[in-house]
């Protein structure tokens, strides 16, 4: 299988605080990939490396053999809508925007008609079994409800790959177990890759493969060889 | 404590700019706050001043065909005009034991001597003196300032023989100039002192909106003050103190503001001249007062926005969900349009105070109504923009202004208001002036004409001779006193040969060879029906009672065909044009409440352009991690700027009309019921120059923040987890 997603030599610093150390990761098409590690170790900022969120001081990272971080943040802006899906920890709904609407926001930025963007919205929210709560607003929704609404925006434009940050960490773990089966699930079917950054092991266990992060350099990897 | 206002206050990149904004904010509005008190104040004054003017109409004054009391001053007063400028004149005989003084001179003018206030005499030296100056005869010197209501003022007090003024309408004899003054200023001073009291709510705003903004961007070390156990009440008083010191030297700033101001805001004219700049001085206990009431405003303010603001212990602002405006809120609109309505209809038969209290109070509570509907049509038309929206910029901007009808509307409430009271006065004032129409309406004094009386004893064949040999005057049409008895007319009606109406200004010419009509409505401004012409007897006419000089129209003709009449047959001829006699009502009244308007809009769309930008900004920073998300997905800066766009322009947009369109009915109601049947047409080009301009700064305000916006949702600046 070819990568889908490619760095090398990736460092980054905040002050004098340095991040990234020199990082090689390659993540294949279709792969489910946790990145793991303490806190501070580094791992949310490759993440955002990845996705062309961050831009490192050094290195390069290759989304489809086209080199991302030499783009400007117009273009990556346009990567970003069209091939990557995001999902964070918490706080990441509109507060304003139905459930339906929020699922919807990444349709109309791409340009999609209001009507074709809601009826795509609602299959998604219906495929997450979320029918019936289309027109509640976030503060309405239980915590896995919000995070599964997330989800469904993160795939609404079909992604080639998904960015998870701690997609659970704000969940019990009966509704953390059940948000990630369905986000695997879904994943799977269509074939999206996963970057998913966690503390919990049970998270990390949907993964195909771990990579731990430890001082700002990869210090293991299981499963297949990074 | 003072470790908690030290924590508080000290640092950060806002903790010199929001104080300065408040400062700024308090300053500007005390100031402008005290210069509206002293105009109130000075209109009384300047009242009070010229009272002295009205002596001859007070019940002390006796007429003059009773027997002179001894030292009494012998009086008539009356008005000219030159150069388009109205000029007050007291025509005086006093004999020379009279030990009365008028007031503002030395002593009495001598028959054809004049003294004259600086402004007309600065007139008189301007114009040529077959234009004025022959009116009035040699100048004797100056009328001081103590006698005069402005630096504007046109006054004379002309000096004449005493059967020349015995002969003049409403001659008196005079034993003192005290008198009551005419109060015209009442209803200048209604309207300012709402202005006045308006003023207190943008400041408010403001404050209130700067003090949320620093709430905003000092949310984490409020959060750390309320984990380390500060209640919320603490931290309010911290944020209020802050506020009562910023606003102390605001306040106080003000007052000095105010009086480097004062000349400047002394060149406003009000009630027909500019101001002393000494009126507009406020005492200082007044000031003191003021102070401390902005002071109290500026504090409550600022605790009640950080209330709202709901610093928690996590250092989230609390997610107000607030309550779904009710239809409810068009009672108010409803209720003083309805009483405007009801008192202009019933005009006539309500007396002057309660209508006085019809028109002002219908206005305020108008006002108030489209603060009050505000939010509920802001409420109505989100809900319109979020369903109908094809972009993301309209739906998120549509459904966060749903959920918040009543903050978003609050950032643009002040220029919603300036805008209303602009249309109403410039709507009315350009109504008005617009009825004015001098020319071409049949059955009135063409607008080149003069129409003078002819008194008993003034040689009229030398008078018609010397204003048909006047530059610029085509015709002299002489008419006739008539016989009351003989030809059934009303008394003093003067009958014209019916050859002679269609230079009169008449489409029709009279069946009989003379015909009279009525004078009043000769000179009205109304368009509206035809003139009564009532048909004379030829046998009962008599001398030469009154003539319309027909001019080319220029101001220099007409000014000098006046002066050829006043020197032939005295001031009693009293000529006039239409013009002069129409606009000295309700037209200026409007216009120069339409130039307050404009300049109360102006400072009031200033503020509100500054709190709707500060505003958007803590809309902006209040939102930041959420619409840094939006940047993460991939939405262009551009549409983030659409959005913030969108938030400030329907509220604007939306309520801006219902502003619009309830000053243009007011005003229509106003106008067309109290001053007789005019409808309002356009407003003037000023309206529309002040409406752009308060658009311009609105978005331009919005436009400011685009800094904000990128600062504090750049993609690198926000941190997922």
């Amino acid at each position: 299988m070819t990568a889908v997603l490619e760095a090398r030599g990736l460092k980054k610093s905040f002050g004098r605080n340095e991040a990234l150390r020199g990082i090689d990761v390659s993540i294949r098409r279709g792969e489910i990939v946790a990145i793991m590690g303490p806190s501070g170790s580094g791992k949310s900022t490759l993440l955002h490396c990845l996705a062309g969120v961050t831009v490192p001081d050094a290195g390069i990272v290759r989304f489809n053999g086209t080199a991302i971080s030499t783009l400007d943040e117009t273009a990556r802006g346009r990567l970003r809508l069209g091939d990557f899906g995001f999902v964070f920890q918490f706080g990441q709904l509109l507060p304003e925007l139905t459930a339906i609407d929020n699922v919807a926001v990444p349709l109309l930025l791409a340009g999609e008609r209001r009507a074709a963007a809601s009826a795509r919205a609602a299959e998604w929210l219906v495929r997450l079994g979320l029918d019936g709560k289309a027109q509640r607003r976030p503060q309405e929704l239980s915590g896995g409800e919000a995070q599964r609404v997330a989800i469904a925006r993160a795939l609404v434009t079909k992604p080639a790959v998904l960015f998870a940050d701690e997609p659970t960490g704000s969940l019990d773990s009966l509704a953390a177990e059940g948000v990630m089966k369905l986000m695997i699930e879904l994943v799977r079917e269509s074939g999206t890759t996963v970057v998913v950054v966690t503390h919990d092991s049970r998270t990390a266990a949907y993964a195909d493969r771990d990579i731990i992060v430890r001082d700002g350099r990869v210090s293991v990897a299981l499963g297949e060889a990074a | 404590m003072a470790f908690l206002v030290r924590l508080a206050l000290l640092g950060g990149r806002s903790s010199l700019g929001r104080p300065l904004g408040i400062v700024l904010g308090v300053a500007l509005g005390m100031a402008l706050f005290l210069l509206m008190l002293g105009a109130v104040i000075a209109l009384d004054s300047r009242d009070d001043r010229t009272a002295w003017l009205n002596a001859t109409t007070e019940s002390s004054a006796i007429p003059a065909d009773r027997a002179a009391p001894r030292g009494a001053i012998l009086a008539a007063r009356d008005e000219t005009s030159a150069a388009g400028e109205v000029i007050a004149r007291l025509i005086v005989a006093a004999p020379a034991e009279t030990a009365l003084p008028i007031p503002g001179i030395p002593s009495a003018p001598p028959a054809g001597s004049y003294y004259a206030s600086p402004a007309l005499q600065a007139l008189v030296a301007r114009l040529p003196p077959d234009r004025l100056g022959n009116r009035f005869g040699s100048f004797a010197g100056t009328i001081g300032d103590a006698a005069l209501s402005s630096p504007d003022t046109l006054v004379a007090i002309v000096g004449a023989a005493p059967d020349a003024v015995r002969a003049l309408p409403g001659a008196v004899y005079l034993t003192s100039f005290a008198a009551s003054p005419t109060d015209l200023g009442a209803a200048y001073q209604i309207v300012i002192l709402i202005g006045a009291i308006g003023l207190f709510f943008p400041v408010g705003l403001l404050i209130m909106i700067v003090t949320k903004l620093g709430a905003v961007s000092r949310i984490e070390r409020f959060a750390t003050l309320r984990l380390i156990g500060a209640s919320p009440r603490q931290i309010a008083f911290v944020v209020a103190l802050e506020s009562f010191l910023t606003a102390t030297v605001g306040a106080a700033l003000g007052v000095v503001l105010a009086a480097v101001l004062r000349p400047l805001a002394a060149i406003i004219p009000l009630n027909g001249g500019s101001f002393f700049p000494q009126d507009l001085a406020v005492p200082a206990s007044w000031s003191l007062l003021a102070v401390g009431a902005m002071v109290v405003a500026a504090t409550l303010a600022s605790a009640i926005g950080i209330r709202r603001a709901g610093i928690s212990p996590l250092g989230a602002t609390r997610a107000i969900r607030e309550r779904t405006p009710r239809p409810w809120r068009i009672l108010p609109l409803l209720v003083g349009a309805g009483l405007i309505g009801y008192t202009a209809m019933n005009a006539g038969d309500i007396d002057g105070t309660v209508m006085t209290f019809g028109i002002v109070g219908g206005f305020a509570i108008v006002a108030a109504g489209i603060v009050v509907i505000g939010p509920w049509l802001t409420y109505q038309l989100s809900g319109l923009v979020s369903r109908r929206a094809g972009s993301a910029a309209a739906l998120i901007a549509g459904s966060r202004i749903r959920m918040t009808p009543v903050a978003t509307f609050r950032s643009v409430s002040g220029l919603v208001i300036a805008v209303f009271m602009v249309t109403v006065f410039a709507t009315a004032a350009g109504g008005v002036m617009q009825s004015l129409r001098v020319d071409g309406v049949d059955g009135t004094l063409p607008a080149d004409a003069l129409l003078a009386d002819l008194p008993a004893g003034a040689d009229a064949d030398a008078v018609i001779a010397a204003t048909l040999a006047v530059p610029g005057v085509n015709a002299v049409i002489v008419g006739r006193a008539v016989d009351p008895i003989a030809t059934e007319v009303h008394p003093g009606s003067v009958a014209w040969a019916a050859e002679d109406f269609p230079a009169l200004g008449f489409a029709a010419v009279p069946d009989a060879p003379f015909a009279t009509f009525d004078r009043t409505s000769y000179l009205a401004s109304q368009q509206e029906g035809r003139l009564e012409v009532v048909a004379v007897r030829g046998a009962a006419v008599g001398v030469a009672g009154a003539i319309v000089v027909r001019t080319d129209g220029t101001a220099e003709a007409i000014d000098r065909a006046r002066t050829a009449i006043e020197v032939g047959a005295g001031p009693a001829a009293a000529p006039i044009t239409r013009v002069e006699a129409v606009q000295l009502g309700i037209q200026r009244i409007l216009h120069e409440l339409a130039v307050v308007a404009y300049l109360g809009a102006f400072v009031s769309i200033a503020i509100a352009g500054c709190s709707l930008a500060i505003a958007t900004a803590a809309a902006v920073i209040d939102r930041r991690r959420v619409l840094g998300l939006l940047r993460l997905m991939g939405m262009p800066a551009s549409q983030l700027h659409r959005m913030v766009g969108f938030e400030a322009a329907v509220p604007l947009v939306g309520v801006l009309g219902l502003s619009v369109a309830a000053g243009y009915l007011v005003a229509d109601v106003i106008v067309e019921n109290l001053a007789g049947g005019i409808d309002v047409g356009w407003p003037e080009p000023m309206y529309f120059v002040a409406l752009a301009l308060g658009l311009i700064l609105a978005l331009g305000a919005v436009a400011a923040t685009v800094g904000t916006i990128r600062r504090n949702t750049a993609v690198s600046a926000t941190r997922f987890e």
